[in-house]
């Protein structure tokens, strides 16, 4: 009986018969067609995760693009008017804080009136007031000074006063 | 400035009496049938009658007339008799802080007939007299029925109160014909009701240092305020400075420390009376003074400062700070 499984290709071939040799080339056609399938397999099994991996990333990208292209409009359209009210508050604001301002260059122009006659009273006096015109010396420009004509803090008006009684002869 | 309703709307008199100017404002929805000229005009009308029987600058008056001979008892006219009746309470009420025989001490001073007060250059030239002061107490004598009276053993100036009792009784003559009426005689107001807005009359408090600014605004229903001041009269008698309210317990001039004093209180001979009286209580005593009577005040100090009683301050809308 003969030993298939020693048989070395390098020193037998030439004495093989023609069947033996057209049954070889049909087994190793065969195995050539099946190493072609498994390679198919092989090759399937390998590429279908990843296309479905990418076919997913970009069907994906493609709803969010989609949700992008839905949902950015609105949110672009709408932003003007936030932007306009936005930009309205800001401007109460400013006024707000003009107002204040304004409300403080009166304050300053009243004190630098009180100081103003603090410092004449010192010098009718002999100069006994002169600490307290020191201590307001240091107010700002009293170039706002018309504000008095607006006193924050004035009397409000009367019908009548009373004091000291004045003398008709 | 006045509030704009006050100058559309109301009917305002005005008169001179007791070497002041009286004015009376009487809203013109408030008189009813009543013509307001008429009721003003009769208001006036009270001030020139306590002025005709109280003064001491007409040597004529029955006042001037009892007090030549003031232990003797002497017949008078009603007015004078009340008024006196009046300054007698108020000496009681007061302890003495009020005392209408202050009149030697000021005529000791100068203060002799109506002065042309207002300027600080004042200059009278007078004897030098010891200060009087008053020891004794007062005890005038009535007899009410025969409209007599004796004033005790010095002779009496009515001027504390005479303008507050005016200020009085013209107010009872006009309660008949207007709930709502403000009088102002010289300083001296009485608020009645309400302004023609329906609001309390607002009064100004004068500064000593500048008339023309108040320290503060009142805002006054059923209510007098009076103010006792030494801005006006004041003068120079032998050199020494001198003003108008006179200490009686030592015949000088009182209130040490104080420029004025404003009294708010329900009758304004009263008010006028504690004026005084807490001008004449200085600087060191005022406040205890008016916490102790509840009276609602406010006073300007010498140096400029104003206080308030814990009375006074449901009273002031605006206070200067």
């Amino acid at each position: 009986m003969t030993n298939l499984r020693s048989t070395d290709p390098a020193g037998d071939e030439t004495t093989l018969p023609e069947e033996l040799l057209a049954a070889r080339d049909r087994v190793a056609d065969g195995r050539a067609r099946a190493r072609r399938a498994l390679g198919r397999g092989q090759a399937r099994r390998r590429l279908l995760p990843q296309i479905a991996v990418i076919s997913a990333v970009i069907a994906t990208f493609g709803v969010a693009d989609r949700f992008v292209q839905v949902v950015s409009p609105p949110t672009i359209a709408s932003a003007s008017p936030l932007a306009s009210n936005s930009n309205a508050a800001t401007a109460r604001a400013l006024a707000q804080v003009s107002k204040t301002l304004a409300a403080d260059q009166r304050v300053i122009a009243a004190l630098a009136s009180a100081q103003a006659r603090l410092v004449q009273g010192a010098s009718q006096d002999g100069g006994s007031q002169g600490s307290a015109s020191t201590q307001l010396s240091s107010l700002p420009s009293v170039g706002s000074a018309p504000a008095i004509s607006i006193p924050t803090f004035s009397a409000p008006p009367v019908v009548a006063t009373t004091g000291a009684s004045v003398v008709i002869p | 400035m006045l509030p704009d309703n006050a100058v559309r709307e109301d009917h305002v008199a005005v008169g001179c009496a007791m070497a002041t100017r009286v004015t009376v404002r009487i809203p013109m929805d408030s008189c009813g049938e009543s013509l307001p000229s008429d009721a003003s005009a009769d208001a006036i009308g009270v001030f020139r009658a306590v002025d005709a029987a109280c003064t001491r600058f007409d040597e004529t008056s029955p006042l001037m007339r009892a007090n030549r001979s003031p232990q003797h008892w002497h017949a008078v006219p009603k007015i004078l008799l009340q008024a006196v009746e009046e300054a007698k309470r108020a000496y009681d009420e007061t302890h003495g802080l009020f005392d209408p025989r202050v009149l030697r001490d000021l005529v000791a001073l100068g203060y002799v007939k109506t002065l042309p007060f207002g300027s600080e250059d004042l200059v009278l030239d007078v004897a030098s007299v010891p200060a009087l002061g008053h020891r004794e107490p007062w005890r005038p004598r009535f007899r009410p029925n025969a409209l007599e009276l004796a004033l005790g053993p010095r002779p009496i100036d009515l001027g504390g109160i005479g303008k507050g009792l005016a200020v009085r009784w013209a107010g009872e003559a006009l309660s008949a014909s207007t709930p709502d009426f403000l009088i102002d005689a010289g300083g001296d107001c009485y608020c009645a009701g309400h302004m023609a807005d329906g609001t309390p009359w607002s009064i100004g408090v004068e500064d000593p240092f500048a008339p023309s600014q108040p320290v503060a605004t009142l805002l006054l229903t059923d209510r007098a305020a009076t103010t006792s001041s030494i801005r006006l009269r004041r003068w120079i008698a032998n050199g020494r400075r001198v003003h108008h309210l006179i200490d009686p317990r030592t015949g000088q001039p009182g209130g040490r420390g104080l420029m004025s004093v404003t009294v708010v209180g329900k009758d304004p001979a009263r008010a006028e009376v504690w004026s005084k009286a807490l001008f004449i209580a200085g600087r060191a005593g005022i406040a205890e003074l008016a916490r102790r009577r509840s009276i609602a005040a406010l006073w300007v100090e010498e140096g400029g400062a104003c206080s308030i009683s814990a009375a006074m301050e449901r009273y002031v809308q605006w206070r200067r700070q």
